[in-house]
């Protein structure tokens, strides 16, 4: 059985106004133990709806999502659900909750009730594996976009997930606090966390084993992501390739043998090397 | 280079002076920008770039050192910033949060209403402004400004500066957190508006925004401007840009790249087309 | 310019990291005490024990390792307050009709009394100030949440949300330094789309009127904020007080003992020199 079951998945917004938004309109998708899952889409395609289909904040209109054995519709599995799976959110202000960067990251083991003496070690733990332990005791609005995005992924850490799902995590980073939080995220994939991160930043879905890609509400496409940034539908979703692989597509009449999909300068570079020299 | 339009000698600031609190954000910057110049400010968070850009709209008045904008001496009491700030239009971070009018129209008009335009002209200003950023008088003008998309909102609160027809336009992260599309739209605005003369100084960290609207490129690191020159040279520079933890334009450090990797090739290129050239001449496909 | 660094002259509500006794004290100490202090400052106006307090302020501050000039910034911005008051009270209070005149005219009678009436009710507000300022300087945000919920769980039995109202008050103060920077910001937005906030302390009304634009964006974006947070709040599984622990567990020791009787003491005092009339006594002796 996958980790995530996502079956049908169909999500519709009321609007004050008496209208409504069909948000997604049938999604099926599974995500193994373990996994790195980047889903792509411009604004407005949904993405933001399903990572908060992931841990029930949402509740599918049709269809249904399970995690680990337990549907997200069933109210009486909700914390089990949630302590499965961490988000993090996109602005590091709006997600944290105390004034006091150990506090915060005890307060999902607090919910949890997590015995006393054992907190501090839980507390302790998770700052350590995103690098903030030495920061415990400032206040929240005293650090850099990017370390209050690694507090949120504490928090999260604090109450041992097996998935972090991240909902544009970096997209109000700048480039260094970015790289940041993907180096922490791709180490805690590589102690066998599941990630799946929502993102419109090619770059960062580069690095994933798979990409989902999100257009008007559907899923469109589900593959590598070498296979995604060649798709010939990809600027009718509203995305572009990286500026790399479309280098690499230019330059790939003349070095037929340049592999599909190369998203960054350095694999690039010695791809053209090795072809450029056989 | 005719008499310089912006002159910032040695400016030096300090957040929250004289609290414990105090924070040194510029040590003795200088720059001087020539009327119609394209100029990125590029630096790490914290360089002072932002604080930079406020000082030349009179947000900020020097503390040490001095700020010419337009002839005017920034540090003088007597000196109306307010009319100021008409010529010099600053875009903040974010400009979709500090959208306050209901309504898209009332927004972008804000600016002109304040200096006194009324009526026809006012309609006709707005209408220009709107146009400049690509959002259509007709369909926009009447939408209510919280039912907008992010990069929506993002045009209405650039029209709302360039309402103002300023001399001077200072951008701090324009691109910042835009999906791809949106991105692209507004690099293209923002190259329209260079057409028109305006003299703009945009702060950023897209490195690829730098190589395809600038020409000229100021590297900040703690409050020091540590190199300043065209585009093309600056960039060429990698290691010491990367030793700054900044980052390179992409077609630039594919060519570093290959140049780190033992191929003899020129490495001044900014763009993909620039690149692709470089690279079938250093393999030897074209001569 | 200081007009858009809303912090720079605020102590109060500034926490001062220190590490010394007095901040070391449990927070509910910390709260009862200032309570206490405040209270008795309300209640008695003596100028004996004004300056009793005052002295012992200074003392505690020392104490404290808080510099006394960085504690005093604080009153700056109430002073004109003070002044008015002070003001108000030597035109019109009326004093006891006996004693001298110095000076009688339409319905103003000045009279030694009212001076000190005046002078009084001024060093009150001083010391009122920096008792608070005090408090807020060795006191974080994060103690106020546990101090009252330790001074409010006796209310518990009879059903008084003590933890939630806890959860409230950290969440505000979370929030309040980035509504600041966010008003900061607003400002600074208007300000360069040529709003006029007006210059130096002739424009205060207008400028009080240009601020009110800034109320809407800043309440939409309260809510906005406050939105994501409840949904980062669910993802972390809360779900209220029930079946909560609890990292932080301050223990009360010897020294919080010394601090509650130390301020019980002085506010005995206070409140003997009010009612015991001491200042009359003195100023019958000194007339």
């Amino acid at each position: 059985m996958p980790f995530i079951d996502v079956r049908n998945l169909h999500h519709t917004y009321a609007l004050k106004n008496g209208g409504t938004v069909h948000a997604l309109k049938g999604i099926d998708f599974t995500v193994e133990f373990g996994e790195y899952i980047a889903v792509l889409g411009a604004n407005g395609s949904g993405k933001t709806t399903l990572a908060l289909h992931m841990n029930g904040i949402l509740q599918p209109g049709e269809g249904k999502v399970t995690v680990d054995g337990w549907s997200t519709a069933d109210p009486g599995a909700v914390r089990e659900v949630r302590r499965r799976i961490g988000m993090v959110f996109q602005s590091p202000d709006d997600q944290l909750v105390a004034t006091v960067v150990e506090e915060d990251v005890a307060f999902g083991p607090e919910n949890l009730g997590v015995a006393e003496d054992r907190l501090a070690a839980v507390v302790r733990d998770a700052l350590d594996r995103v690098g903030m332990w030495e920061h415990r005791l400032r206040p929240p609005d005293q650090l850099s976009a990017g370390q209050k995005q690694r507090v949120a992924i504490a928090g999260a850490l604090a109450m041992n997930p097996r998935c972090l799902v991240l909902d544009e995590a970096t997209s109000m980073l700048d480039p260094a606090g970015a790289r940041e939080v993907v180096g922490i995220v791709e180490d805690l994939h590589d102690t066998g966390m599941a990630v799946l991160t929502v993102t419109h930043k090619m770059r960062e879905a580069a690095r994933a084993d798979r990409v989902i890609v999100l257009s008007g509400g559907e899923l469109v496409a589900d593959g590598p992501p070498s296979w995604i940034f060649e798709h010939p539908d990809l600027a009718r979703w509203n995305l572009r390739p990286p500026p790399v692989t479309v280098l690499a597509t230019r330059l790939r009449p003349h070095f037929p043998g340049l592999p599909a999909g190369l998203a960054d300068a350095e694999a690039l570079a010695s791809s053209l090397v090795t072809v450029g020299q056989s | 280079m005719n008499d310089p339009i912006v002159e910032i000698r040695n400016l030096g600031h300090v957040y929250m002076a004289g609290t414990p609190f105090a924070r040194k954000s510029l040590d003795a910057v200088s720059l001087a920008v020539a009327e119609g110049e394209f100029i990125a400010l590029i630096g790490p968070t914290g360089s002072g770039k932002s604080t930079i850009l406020q000082h030349i709209n009179g947000i900020y008045t020097p503390q040490t050192g001095s700020v010419r904008v337009l002839g005017r001496d920034l540090g003088e009491p007597g000196t109306d910033l307010t009319l100021l700030r008409r010529e010099v239009g600053l875009v903040l971070q974010n400009p979709e949060q500090q959208v306050f009018e209901r309504y898209v129209g009332d927004d972008v008009s804000f600016g002109p209403r304040m200096s006194g335009m009324s009526g026809k002209e006012l309609t006709g200003r707005v209408r220009w402004a709107m146009d400049q950023v690509g959002l259509d008088f007709k369909t926009y003008k009447d939408r209510p400004t919280f039912a907008l998309s992010g990069g929506e909102r993002r045009k209405v609160g650039l029209a709302g500066v360039v309402a103002l027809k300023p001399r001077i336009l200072l951008l701090d992260e324009p691109t910042a957190g835009l999906d791809p599309a949106a991105h692209e739209e507004l690099l293209e605005c923002l190259a329209r508006l260079r057409l028109q003369g305006t003299t703009m100084i945009m702060a950023t960290h897209s490195m690829d925004d730098v190589a395809a609207l600038a020409e000229r490129v100021v590297v900040l690191d703690k409050g020091r401007a540590m190199l300043d020159g065209p585009v093309r040279e600056i960039f060429s520079r990698a290691d010491e840009i990367r030793s700054l933890g900044l980052e390179l334009p992409v077609a630039t450090a594919v060519v570093h790249e290959l140049f780190g990797r033992g191929i003899g090739i020129r490495r001044d290129v900014l763009t993909l087309t620039e690149a692709e050239d470089a690279i079938l001449v250093a393999l030897g496909v074209r001569i | 310019m200081k007009d858009f660094e809303f912090l720079h002259n605020v102590t109060i509500g500034q926490y001062l990291p220190t590490g010394s006794v007095i901040h070391r004290l449990h927070p509910a100490t910390k709260m009862l005490a200032a309570g206490l202090l405040v209270t008795a400052l309300i209640i008695s106006a003596t100028v004996s024990g004004l300056l009793l307090v005052l002295v012992l302020t200074g003392v505690g501050l020392k104490m404290g390792r808080i510099p006394i000039g960085y504690a005093a910034r604080g009153i700056r911005s109430v002073v004109p307050i003070i002044i008015l008051v002070a003001v108000l009270q030597i035109l019109f209070a009326t004093g006891s009709d006996s004693g001298r005149v110095l000076w009688e005219g339409w319905i103003i009678k000045l009279t030694p009394r009212d001076f000190l009436v005046a002078g009084t009710t001024a060093l009150r507000l001083v010391v009122l100030v920096l008792v608070i300022t005090f408090f807020t300087l060795c006191t974080a945000s994060k103690e106020l949440t546990h101090g009252s919920e330790r001074l409010l769980r006796p209310l518990t039995r009879i059903g008084f949300p003590a933890h939630e109202l806890a959860m409230v008050i950290t969440v505000a103060l979370r929030f309040l330094p980035i509504l600041s920077v966010q008003a900061e910001h607003l400002v600074k937005a208007q300000a360069s789309r040529g709003a006029d906030f007006g210059k130096g302390r002739m424009g205060l009304f207008k400028r009080l009127y240009r601020m009110m634009p800034l109320l809407v964006p800043l309440f939409i974006a309260s809510l906005r904020r406050g939105e994501t947070l409840v949904l980062a709040m669910e993802a972390r599984c809360y779900t209220g007080g029930k079946d909560r622990t609890q990292l932080m567990r301050f223990q009360a020791g010897r020294t919080d003992i010394i601090a509650i009787c130390g301020t019980g003491l002085v506010v005995g005092l206070l409140l003997t020199m009010h009612y015991s009339r001491l200042d009359e006594i003195i100023w019958t002796w000194l007339n």
